[in-house]
């Protein structure tokens, strides 16, 4: 807006009509207008198509490559026009900028080229319009990944100079890189799975000796289970600590959710170590056991899906945090509801409001165990209307759930194919530089030689 | 403007306490936007009528018509472009008056004829025609006399307008004074109110304020 103002200015200087009678003194006068020279027309050629417009029109941004005398260097003194061998459909817009004030960012444009255009006439990108600028942050965004992923393939390349311990970090994060690095990968996968297979088996009942019943694997070969544990979690520790010290910054490291992970899931077994069999603590011991289910998540390192699914569920925190929320509104006015509703009928299941909690959550999330189920007609009609909410309360904020996972998930996919890709993608790109540059030698080395015979042709008539 | 409204109740709880009825100002909204587009007459007519030049005419509406497309300025337009060329204090009151005295036909929206008529008296008028257009600037209720309320929220306007940080620093009651030494010069008759022919006579025997009229001549 402030472009088109500068012709309201005869406007403003008259309006000074209206303070000048008041005035104790006589009014300075007005600076002389040196650039209201005659307005004229200039004709601007991009690439073959015309644009005209008034040079006071260009005059509104000198800070740019129109509005300043670099145009100069563009101007074409036989045609009396300026020319530039540019995208003339991008100039539109860049052209509309200096006329509107807004700059818009057309739809169809690669950003990567819209990018250019902007950097050679001298525009910043930053005063695209309220309209067209989230548009053209999220392409650009989504530009600068791509990049970044395919910058991330080329730090694969072995870096000369690593000492030991950068040689083992980058083992342990790219299992590619190396063949150890691989049976290293492959072995700590092997020995989670056997840990976890183990923590499972140990519950199942084995069959009945003689003397007594059916008792749980863990109990009778308590032996077996005890030495498969202690030699997996001493490859865990092995492995803990080689990470701890490979790692680049320890103490970031330590910080990171997989090392905590790995800390749980070794924890156990030493703690059990330690305490003797004390009554008063076996208790205890026997929960800290359930932490030794946390060596499953190990498998993070091993699964890029279960990466992507944590990565999306970080990312949709809010969107979690709202259906939390909401459930348990909801879940305290309905447990309210079939309290009162029920209090009547005798022998109900309804004892209090937290009682009526469970009732709730199984009803919304429409298991309906049925060991709590409503007996009287207004018990049973906000039931169903508990039911019914339910569903659409949790229906709300999965699709976002969703859609990020989705967009995640194939941003991944991308990357990997394009990693996949890149060998023959680089030996196609070397393919068409090489091509082109002989064809263009090639051209110039024929038009010497037409030069040369032109030459000798010449000399000898 | 009215759409805005409508967007912004979701985000507060207006909706909810139903003081905002959506239906009806929906429907209200579809006859207003559909407002005036003025359109101006020929520019030959504008010629005879006004003394301006072809040109000058031209380069006028061409800036009025891309400041304001459907060519008529409302108040808030008109505040909003003269904030910009006085950005350091608060014009609004100014401008508010500037918009009484361009709408001489009170319909609430300055088109290029009224514009034009008013630049043209301004920066091509006798003398006669500058200060009588000056007086009507002044008296606010337009009954032929400036009162010293009028001219007390005028002068409370231009001082707003120069902001709070000039040099030197205006006192608070300096408007108020400014009207009193105002009134001493121009009151011939002591009534306390200021007629037009006090007015013009007055001005005329002031030598700053002839001289200051000699600025309009080169305004365009």
């Amino acid at each position: 807006m402030a472009t088109g103002v500068a012709a309201w200015l005869p406007f403003a200087r008259a309006a000074a009509i209206g303070w000048m009678p008041v005035a104790n003194c006589s009014m300075p006068v007005a600076p002389g207008d040196n650039s209201r020279k005659q307005d004229e027309l200039i004709v601007l050629n991009v690439s073959g198509r015309r644009f005209q417009t008034w040079r006071t029109t260009l005059d509104r941004h000198p800070d740019t490559l129109l509005g300043s005398s670099e145009k100069d260097f563009f101007y074409n003194e036989d045609t009396k026009e300026y020319f530039f061998d540019r995208d003339p459909d991008a100039f539109r817009s860049i052209l509309n900028f200096y006329r509107t004030g807004k700059l818009h960012y057309p739809r169809q444009e690669c950003i990567s080229a819209y990018d250019e255009e902007l950097t050679f006439f001298g525009i910043i990108p930053e005063i695209i319009g309220d309209c067209c600028y989230e548009e053209y942050k999220d392409r650009k965004r989504e530009n600068l990944e791509r990049l970044q992923d395919d910058q991330e393939d080329n730090k694969d390349l072995k870096l000369p100079h690593m000492n030991f311990r950068e040689t083992m970090w980058r083992a342990f994060e790219n299992p590619h890189t190396s063949t150890m690095a691989l049976v290293f990968y492959y072995v700590t996968g092997f020995f989670i799975a056997i840990s976890v297979i183990t923590n499972v088996v140990e519950t199942v009942p084995c069959g009945s000796t003689a003397n007594q019943k059916d008792m749980p694997c863990g109990e009778r070969f308590t032996v077996a289970f005890f030495c498969m544990d202690t030699a997996c979690v001493m490859i865990f520790t092995v492995e803990y600590l080689m990470r701890l010290f490979a790692a680049p910054s320890r103490y970031r490291f330590m910080r990171s959710v997989m090392s905590i992970i790995d800390v749980v899931a070794i924890l156990p077994y030493y703690i059990g170590l330690v305490m003797t069999n004390n009554e008063d603590v076996s208790g205890a011991f026997v929960t800290l056991r359930v932490f030794r289910v946390f060596r499953i998540f190990k498998f993070s390192r091993h699964s890029q899906g279960l990466r992507i699914l944590g990565y999306t569920l970080k990312s949709c925190a809010s969107e979690l945090g709202f259906l939390l929320f909401s459930l348990t509104m909801a879940i305290i006015i309905f447990a309210t509801v079939m309290f009162y509703a029920e209090k009547g009928s005798s022998s109900t299941k309804f004892t209090s409001i937290p009682a009526s909690f469970w009732y709730t959550i199984v009803t919304m999330t429409t298991l309906g165990y049925g060991d709590m189920v409503p007996k009287t007609i207004a018990g049973k009609i906000f039931g169903s209307i508990c039911s019914l909410s339910g569903v659409l309360v949790i229906a709300l904020p999965v699709p976002v759930i969703v859609s990020n996972f989705s967009r995640i998930y194939h941003q991944n996919q991308r990357a990997d194919k394009r990693r996949a890709q890149k060998k023959s993608r680089m030996a196609r790109i070397r393919i068409a530089k090489s091509s082109s540059a002989n064809a263009f030698l090639h051209s110039k080395r024929n038009g010497l030689i037409d030069e040369l015979l032109e030459l000798t042709v010449r000399k000898t008539p | 403007m009215k759409a805005k409204n409508r967007d912004q109740s979701l985000s507060d709880s207006r909706e909810l306490d139903g003081s905002y009825d959506q239906l009806t100002d929906s429907v209200e909204d579809d006859f207003e936007l559909s407002t005036v587009c003025h359109r101006p007459e020929s520019m030959d007519k504008l010629q005879e009528q006004t003394k301006f030049t072809k040109k000058e005419l031209q380069v006028l509406y061409r800036g009025f018509k891309n400041e304001c497309p459907c060519g008529v300025v409302n108040e808030e337009n008109f505040k909003t472009i003269y904030s910009q060329f006085f950005p350091q204090g608060d014009s609004s009151m100014y401008a508010h008056f500037l918009f009484e005295a361009f709408d001489t036909n009170k319909n609430g929206s300055v088109s290029f004829e009224d514009f034009v008529f008013g630049l043209s008296i301004i920066l091509r008028g006798t003398v006669n025609d500058r200060l009588n257009w000056a007086f009507n600037l002044y008296d606010l209720n337009k009954d032929g006399c400036i009162t010293k309320e009028e001219m007390l929220d005028i002068m409370r306007s231009i001082y707003d307008m120069m902001g709070k940080y000039t040099y030197p620093t205006m006192q608070d009651d300096a408007p108020r004074e400014h009207v009193e030494s105002f009134f001493q010069k121009m009151d011939r008759n002591k009534d306390g109110v200021v007629t037009i022919e006090e007015f013009i006579e007055s001005c005329k025997k002031d030598e700053n304020i002839m001289q200051s009229m000699q600025l309009f001549e080169n305004v365009i």
